[in-house]
């Protein structure tokens, strides 16, 4: 019986064959190996090439001479004798050392040197990326022998080492010795704003990364730790730091004047981009739209090249104030909340075009009928200065309505219905919205006391009649003045 | 015996195995298909025919909306296009092209050829009434007409064949057909479709059903409606506008006062509408649009009241039977290849139009006719059953449900207002392309409208539009809003002559309302031909290519300065695309 259905199975393979058979042509010509390097590993040539010992040596000494040995593709920059030699000896000092620097020369994909156009960013085990340029290097190494092929992978044998090197938020931890980076990696444990209980909340029972969420320059500006992007990052000596922050200290009162000034300095030494000495511009751009001057002549010593950029120290960085004060601006159409939430039908925001045939996006809010109504704004860290300020807002009825702005104040109901009235900073007289006035209307000025969070209201007239209790905002303007 | 029955399983297997693997002989008679011999016996036999016409017919719609599309300025080929599309944008069709093959018209043509002369044995051999020939008969007669009047639009002198032929191949004899000019055609089609024993919908109650969920009532072509598309044509202002007028009219005398005062009216008060929650008008997110309510709902629609207010022939596509829906992959990314998209100039166009709130855009253009998903324009027009409404992907990928869209209210509006336009009525067409009748006519603060809201004109210019309490009136055309006024637009401008701007501002209008829909091309070519001016056509396809950055653009401009350039290369070939 068994033996029965053995023979019917054999059977049926045989005719699958022969089916197969019958219509195509054999593969075998096309699918043979006939180059005998592609018999051997990687980890197999690497350990047959004597130029290679040192290195061979350490793939044995960190396990990866096995993993060299897998079904995966790797492509390997391997240094040869005289390379190794050339490493720091503290570079080697413990195991996970040494993993580091022999993962810095392995990527996860066949590499050739025909494949570069004219650089290639190749991500090492490591994470780090290097470039592999098309004249046959890899930063500064050169290829002395190219295109090595295994059976799974290929090799180049490079005469300098591929250290790993720090990335941008590694360089910030290990070098505290500038009050600069000192006072970025304190911001761990430090809440700037206020604001990280939340965070605690959000994040509960999970594993945080305090520099990820908790690290005021992490996480309202660029993530320093990330290997795909370059960062130019300029580094103040002590004493020209400090300067900058007593600087911008009038500006900053409030219960911890110095650190807000420290982090509003350091937030705008960190560009996106790699900057060369040779093609650094006079000026750049930081993330938060302030203007900053680079003169080389205060660059001290040579840039620290990084994995993920490059690293000026300068002896000082002259950011002019009004550079660093800057117009903040409001747009109508984003309001924080309203005094009451049961007016949505009355509100709209609209897209326009102005007579110039500007497009721009507003709101208005026409027949509440409450006195009053206010819609909430806020402006968020706001320096302590005199602003003067001034709005757009288009009324497109037949007549005038009059509006006005509070900065500051408010009503605020806690949890347990307990009211509190808050003076409000400034408190601006009504001002008559003109039909069809496109410009921009001074309102007057007001001074804030102390840095941080400032809400605004616009407020109605007092009165419930839709013909005079509209509102309109395309947008509020605060402009600081510097002293 | 269980070793038998695995014996003889295998043996079924190997079978199996000998047959895929080299031999194709899986060919079958088909079971759901009628032969020669079961033809024509009785009228059911008749209505098969009809609907088996009707099912190749459909195979001509992905043609249709490419060929009036992409050869003209609305529609763009995206990065994904093959070269035979780019072809088409390009104006230089090589004779091999697939989309230019005319062999795909000529096999419904043959049909119908086919069908026409069976019908005319049956009625001599009485197996059905003269009603019921009449009614079928004039049915497939029109459908061929509208076919060749494609085939006129595309390649200009086509060979005009009324015959059966039993080979298809019989057509390249070019002995025995001569290629008719596309002026003589058009004669020849009025000529055989004015002659028609009948014109109106179909009674037939074995023809208009429900099946599969769809009524079938708006699957024939109106033959009033092509009788005005070509009488519009051949330049014969009057009749095309009174054909349009009898379509207008359709529920003139209807006992329902929704559907007397709605069906092809485009009035007021319904859901297919651009509007705004009322006294929100300001705020710009309480715009109607949902699937059901607001403009873009004309293409998302269940055949409800107010999907029959305004169409007047579609043919729907369904995973349920063939063919299937092309147009999920000629739009969709998700589900398909996303071959073509939007032109920038008609999002352009869209974008120059304004509100009555204010609001500096046609709401038809970003809100419904295309959508901005990936960060890339997409056609919603033929997407909205398939896409999801709030996620923009596919519910299910494999339901591929689709409209092929051919009439409606607001195309005929624009047609008829455009035959007005040239009949020396260029207030009533103003009329029709802005604000409707009753608003033009009207004089504001007037209680007696007696002699107001209405054209005092003769037929097939009468309209009363009045809508009066004090004395009560409420002509038939009081709710009709215009094509812009539907649009919530303020109206176009008449800038310089009169014929030629109202004229100018009716073609744009069906850009801005019709877009994708498959109009654009024969738009261009009709009136370019109207007015000997090449121009008008050159310079629109060359604003296309221009805003896409086509280096080719004016070449492309100066090629089609020739009318003779405006036509495919009529290549037939055996093999085709579908």
């Amino acid at each position: 019986m068994k033996f029965v259905m053995k023979l019917f199975g054999l059977l049926c393979i045989l005719a699958v064959w022969g089916a197969v058979q019958s219509c195509s042509d054999s593969l075998e010509d096309h699918v043979k190996v006939n180059n005998s390097n592609l018999k051997a590993t990687i980890g197999e040539k690497i350990s047959q090439d004597s130029d290679l010992s040192s290195f061979y040596q350490l793939l044995q000494e960190t396990g990866y001479d096995e993993i060299l040995n897998s079904s995966k593709t790797f492509t390997i920059w391997a240094p040869n004798n005289a390379a190794m030699s050339m490493v720091e000896s503290e570079l080697l000092t413990d195991l996970d050392k040494k993993i580091e620097f022999v993962k810095n020369h392995i990527t996860l994909a066949s590499t050739t040197t025909g494949s570069v156009e004219d650089t290639l960013q190749v991500q090492m085990l490591t994470g780090k990326y290097q470039s592999f340029y098309a004249n046959q290097k890899i930063e500064n190494a050169n290829i002395i022998v190219v295109d090595q092929y295994a059976s799974n992978g290929i090799y180049h044998v490079i005469d300098a080492p591929l250290t790993p090197k720090l990335n941008l938020w590694e360089f910030i931890v290990e070098n505290t010795d500038y009050d600069q980076n000192k006072f970025i990696t304190k911001l761990n444990d430090y809440d700037l704003f206020g604001e990280e209980e939340r965070f605690f909340e959000i994040y509960e029972g999970m594993e945080l990364d305090k520099d990820t969420i908790l690290n005021e320059i992490l996480r309202t500006g660029y993530y320093l730790k990330d290997e795909k992007k370059k960062f130019t990052y300029f580094l103040i000596q002590n004493d020209g730091y400090d300067q900058e922050v007593q600087k911008l200290k009038p500006y900053t009162k409030s219960l911890t004047p110095n650190t807000r000034a420290r982090y509003y300095v350091s937030r705008d030494l960190i560009f996106e981009g790699y900057y060369n000495r040779d093609n650094l511009p006079d000026t750049l751009i930081s993330q938060f739209g302030v203007k900053v001057p680079i003169n080389t002549m205060n660059i001290v010593g040579e840039p620290v090249k990084l994995s993920n950029g490059i690293v000026y120290v300068m002896n000082q960085v002259n950011v002019k104030l009004e550079d660093k004060l800057q117009p903040i601006k409001i747009e109508g159409e984003e309001p924080t909340g309203f005094s009451q939430d049961d007016k949505r039908a009355f509100t709209f925001y609209r897209e326009k075009t102005d007579p110039s045939g500007e497009y721009f996006r507003d709101i208005e809010i026409y027949g509440h009928g409450v006195p009053e109504f206010e819609i909430k704004y806020r402006a968020p860290q706001l320096y302590s200065t005199t602003y003067k300020v001034y709005w757009r807002a288009v009324n497109d009825f037949e007549g005038s309505f009059w509006q006005h702005l509070r900065i500051g104040g408010g009503t605020y109901i806690s949890e347990n219905g307990t009211v509190t009235q808050i003076d409000p900073i400034k408190e601006f007289g009504d001002q008559e919205v003109v039909p069809f006035n496109y410009d921009e209307v001074y309102l007057g000025e007001f001074t804030l006391e102390e840095a941080g969070d400032v809400d605004l209201a616009l407020v109605a007239a007092n009165t419930g009649t839709s013909r005079w209790n509209a509102l309109t905002l395309d947008y509020l303007v605060l402009v600081p003045i510097i002293e | 015996m269980k070793i038998v029955n695995k014996l003889s399983y295998s043996l079924l297997f190997l079978s199996l195995l000998a047959i895929s693997s080299c031999s194709d002989y899986l060919e079958v008679e088909p079971q759901d298909k009628l032969t020669e011999s079961q033809n024509y016996r009785d009228v059911y036999d008749a209505d098969a025919a009809v609907i088996g016409v009707y099912g190749k017919f459909m195979n001509l719609a992905k043609k249709y909306v490419v060929l009036n599309e992409v050869r003209a300025d609305l529609i763009s080929v995206t990065n994904n296009a093959d070269p035979n599309l780019r072809e088409l944008q390009n104006h230089e069709v090589s004779p091999d092209n697939p989309y230019a093959n005319p062999a795909d018209f000529y096999k419904v043509i043959l049909n119908c050829n086919d069908v026409l002369a069976n019908f005319d044995k049956m009625l001599a051999d009485k197996r059905f009434t003269q009603e019921e020939y009449n009614q079928r008969y004039a049915d497939i007669g029109a459908l061929r007409s509208w076919i060749y009047l494609q085939l006129g639009i595309h390649y200009g002198n086509v060979p005009y064949i009324t015959d059966p032929l039993k080979n298809i191949e019989d057509i390249k004899d070019e002995s025995k057909f001569i290629r008719l000019p596309f002026d003589r055609l058009l004669e020849e089609l009025v000529h055989f479709t004015e002659a028609l024993p009948y014109v109106d919908p179909y009674t037939a109650e074995s023809l208009v059903i429900n099946v599969d969920g769809y009524n079938t009532a708006k699957f024939f072509i109106n033959k009033e409606f092509l009788l005005g598309d070509l009488n519009l044509w051949k330049g014969n202002y009057t009749q095309a506008a009174t054909h349009y007028r009898t379509v207008m009219e359709t529920a003139t005398g209807s006992g329902n006062d929704s559907e007397r005062f709605n069906t092809y009216r485009l009035a007021w008060g319904t859901d297919i509408i651009v509007s705004y929650i009322r006294y929100q008008e300001q705020d710009l997110e309480s715009l109607i649009n949902t699937a059901t309510e607001g403009w873009g709902s004309l293409f998302s629609r269940e055949m409800d009241n107010d999907w029959n207010y305004e169409w007047i022939w579609v043919l729907p596509f369904s995973p349920d039977f063939e063919p299937e829906n092309p147009f999920i992959n000629l739009f969709s990314m998700q589900g398909g290849e996303y071959l073509l998209k939007p032109s920038q100039k008609v999002i352009d166009l869209w974008g120059d139009q304004t509100q009555l709130n204010g609001f500096p855009y046609d709401a038809r253009g970003r809100k419904f006719s295309y959508k901005t998903i990936g960060g890339q324009p997409v056609v919603m027009k033929y997407l909205s059953n398939y896409l999801n409404f709030e996620t923009f992907t596919p519910d299910d990928f494999f339901d591929k449900q689709g409209q092929w869209f051919l009439y409606r209210a607001a195309q005929l509006h624009l047609r008829f207002a455009e035959a007005a336009n040239r009949d020396g009525r260029h207030r009533l067409a103003d009329a029709f392309l802005n604000n409707g009748v009753h608003n033009e006519y009207d004089i504001p603060g007037t209680v007696d409208v007696t002699d107001i809201q209405q054209t005092h004109d003769v037929p097939p210019y009468d309209f009363d539009a009045r809508q009066g309490d004090f004395p009560y009136y409420r002509g038939d055309w009081y709710r009709g809003t215009g094509v812009r006024g539907r649009a919530y637009l303020e109206a176009a401008e008449v800038k310089g002559d009169s014929t030629i701007a109202i004229e100018n501002n009716i073609i744009q209008e069906a850009a801005l309302e019709l877009a994708f829909e498959g109009n654009r091309w024969g738009d261009l070519v009709r009136v370019a031909l109207r007015r000997n001016d090449p121009a008008f056509l050159a310079d629109k396809v060359y604003e296309k290519l221009q805003k896409e950055g086509d280096s080719r653009a004016s070449e492309v401009r100066s090629k089609l300065m020739n009318p003779d350039n405006w036509y495919l290369p009529f290549n037939w070939k055996e093999e085709d695309n579908d």
